[in-house]
């Protein structure tokens, strides 16, 4: 069944797996909880529905969250060297909430960041139940200062 | 152990055995690329250390050869090219009389030694292996300490890094100032590889001539990888180093940047990065090897193999090894054979399903699963169900042989790191002279895919493509349209 070339060790074969096997390894992965999650649902909770696209003020602000809130964080690292603390990461989350189409970020001219009504409904059904109680307040609060920072003129 | 504490130990017994002779003269070195240039003396003793000679088997672009037939280029090659251009960097530098007071000849002797030393923590198949150990709690840990933290340090540049604050390598640098009356710091060279400025003694631009948004790193690997590719990229070299330049204002950092005359050389070079990425380190082919890569510490890791008696459950042992290593370890662990004969008669996984924008319906959920890049337990997961699913089908397919990869888009941070002197007050980022790391984004988001790879038998592919279907809308909710088939060239 396999190509004649390539080689396959049978003797390394998946197990089959039990029901309780799977259904624990499908349970992991749908409450996996990632960074881009905790942006997402920062993002849903701005009152407008687009921001600046600006990379100084937006990794700024998640700085700031970060280090009042460094538990939701965790993996976000910033390098503060350069003109404004940068997260590679966060630069990378930004690019698959980019590529999922919870945000827009290529409108004419990039100049705004754009989480519609649409993303931010998506986000609060599918993403926020991930969090616990505390957790979404905690969010929805840094929703909040993220937005005012970013549309801060200084 | 800590990692610093394991990489000092294991360079202890690297070095332990080395008597440092005095070189004669200095050496010309041909470098097909950046051209011939002078090695000095001191620098001949660094090169033909074990610790950089085993750079000459670690594969610069890990099996990309395998997709490119000329991609056979190595570390040790894009060191030495590293040395030139940062030689070549700071002397039309130097040539501008109002920086002449800002380096001296010490700076350029530790810049030249920190690059010949900037990739001794590669694993093998360089990037293909940092994605294993980079994950280790050992140097996550580690990248979470302020002075990585601060300057945002890859794996490898941290391993590399400890390689050169190692006790046996500063007391290597001690004997050959004493040997050649110099003034080296084994530690300010440690700090240039991984880009701190935090240094009393040397300001920041310093460390931008190696690790910075438009380094001899950059200007290396990039033109590097696209020759021996044969892909058609031009970096005009002369020309940015000629419009390098110091931001001198109060107040701000004092990073290397560049005079408006060179931004849209700055421009080619990150529109040749995304081409890279795209045509090559993001290749299917490229990845589907990577994927066969990592299988083969799978193995070990599960099945308690050892390769030269190391089992890869911390990163120093991946110090310990080399592509040559690898290639030949069924050896030494038989149950590796199907595997690296794969690889050695290029019989590689193929695609039987495609992620993208232009394959999944509802892309709002795209989300769900690329999250999970960086997270190899959860993207396990998710293969073992794939896995599990194709079986129910009538395959036993081994783990190993079924990858759900999720390439990472090249990260677009030098435009906002790197400023542009429009006058002599008036600096901006290089992303306002035209935002070209928005513009590349959009072509990087139509661009990304992320595969499932199985083996490449057309029949095995059906299943696994109706197997990762089926899981993926079932456990993320995904839902495909025919081009994620026909992306994959199945019809």
């Amino acid at each position: 069944m396999v190509s004649k070339m390539y080689r396959m060790n049978k003797d390394l074969a998946l197990k089959k797996l039990t029901e309780k096997e799977r259904a624990k390894l499908v349970n992991q992965l749908k409450n996996t909880v990632a960074p881009d999650d905790v942006v997402a649902a920062i993002l849903s909770h701005l009152s407008k529905e687009e921001i600046p696209l600006n990379v100084h003020k937006i990794h700024s602000a998640v700085f700031k969250l970060k280090q009042k809130n460094p538990e939701m964080f965790e993996e976000f690292i910033f390098s503060t060297k350069d003109y404004y603390p940068y997260s590679y990461l966060l630069e990378q989350v930004l690019f698959r909430l980019q590529n999922a189409d919870l945000i827009n970020t290529l409108n004419l001219g990039f100049k705004k960041c754009i989480v519609s009504k649409e993303s931010k409904a998506y986000i609060r059904k599918d993403v926020l139940p991930l969090f616990g109680n505390e957790d979404r307040k905690k969010l929805e609060k840094m929703g909040k200062t993220f937005e005012k920072a970013v549309l801060s003129t200084s | 152990m800590t990692l610093a504490s394991s990489i000092d130990a294991y360079i202890t017994n690297e070095l332990g055995s080395i008597k440092l002779a005095k070189v004669g003269a200095p050496k010309k070195i041909r470098d097909a690329l950046t051209g011939t240039f002078i090695l000095n003396e001191h620098e001949i003793n660094v090169l033909d250390l074990p610790i950089v000679q085993r750079l000459r088997r670690i594969s610069q672009t890990a099996l990309a050869c395998l997709t490119y037939p000329c991609a056979s280029h190595n570390r040790f090659q894009h060191t030495l090219g590293v040395t030139n251009i940062v030689t070549k960097l700071f002397n039309a530098f130097l040539s501008k009389k109002e920086y002449s007071k800002l380096v001296n000849e010490d700076d350029l002797r530790e810049l030249r030694l920190a690059a010949i030393l900037h990739d001794v923590g590669h694993g093998p198949f360089s990037h293909a292996c940092e994605e294993i150990y980079g994950q280790m709690k050992e140097v996550q840990n580690e990248r979470k300490k302020p002075e990585f933290e601060h300057v945002q340090s890859k794996p490898h540049e941290i391993m590399s890094y400890y390689v050169v604050k190692s006790k046996a390598f500063v007391e290597l640098i001690t004997k050959i100032n004493s040997i050649y009356s110099l003034n080296l710091d084994a530690e300010r060279m440690a700090n240039m590889i991984i880009g701190n400025m935090n240094n009393p003694k040397r300001q920041g631009y310093i460390s931008d001539f190696l690790n910075g948004p438009f380094d001899a790193d950059k200007l290396d690997y990039m033109p590097r990888d696209a020759y021996f590719t044969g892909l058609k990229m031009d970096v005009d070299f002369d020309r940015i180093a000629y419009t390098c330049l110091v931001d001198q204002r109060p107040g701000k950092p004092r990073r290397l940047c560049s005079d408006i005359s060179g931004a849209h050389n700055l421009e080619q070079i990150l529109f040749n990065k995304v081409l890279l990425y795209s045509s090559m380190y993001n290749h299917h082919k490229v990845r589907a090897a990577v994927c066969m890569i990592k299988s083969i510490f799978e193995i070990i890791d599960d099945n308690n193999l050892t390769i030269r008696n190391r089992s890869f459950k911390e990163p120093v042992d991946f110090l310990a090894i080399d592509d040559y290593d690898v290639l030949s370890s069924f050896r030494e662990a038989p149950l590796l054979k199907d595997t690296i004969d794969n690889i050695r008669n290029r019989q590689l996984l193929k695609r039987a399903l495609v992620i993208s924008r232009h394959t999944v319906e509802n892309r709002n959920l795209t989300g769900k699963v690329t999250k999970l890049t960086g997270n190899p337990a959860q993207i396990k997961y998710l293969r073992t169900l794939i896995a599990d699913e194709a079986n129910k089908r009538g395959l036993s397919l081994p783990l190993y042989d079924i990858w759900l990869d999720l390439p990472r888009a090249p990260s677009l941070n030098e435009p906002t790191l790197c400023k542009v002197r429009i006058t002599e007050e008036d600096y901006v980022d290089l992303s306002e002279v035209f935002p070209v790391d928005w513009w590349l984004t959009a072509y990087n988001e139509t661009k990304w895919k992320g595969f499932v790879f199985c083996p490449p038998d057309k029949k095995i592919r059906e299943i696994v493509y109706d197997a990762a279907e089926k899981v993926l809308k079932d456990v993320e909710g995904l839902r495909f349209n025919p081009m994620a088939k026909k992306e994959a060239k199945m019809e």
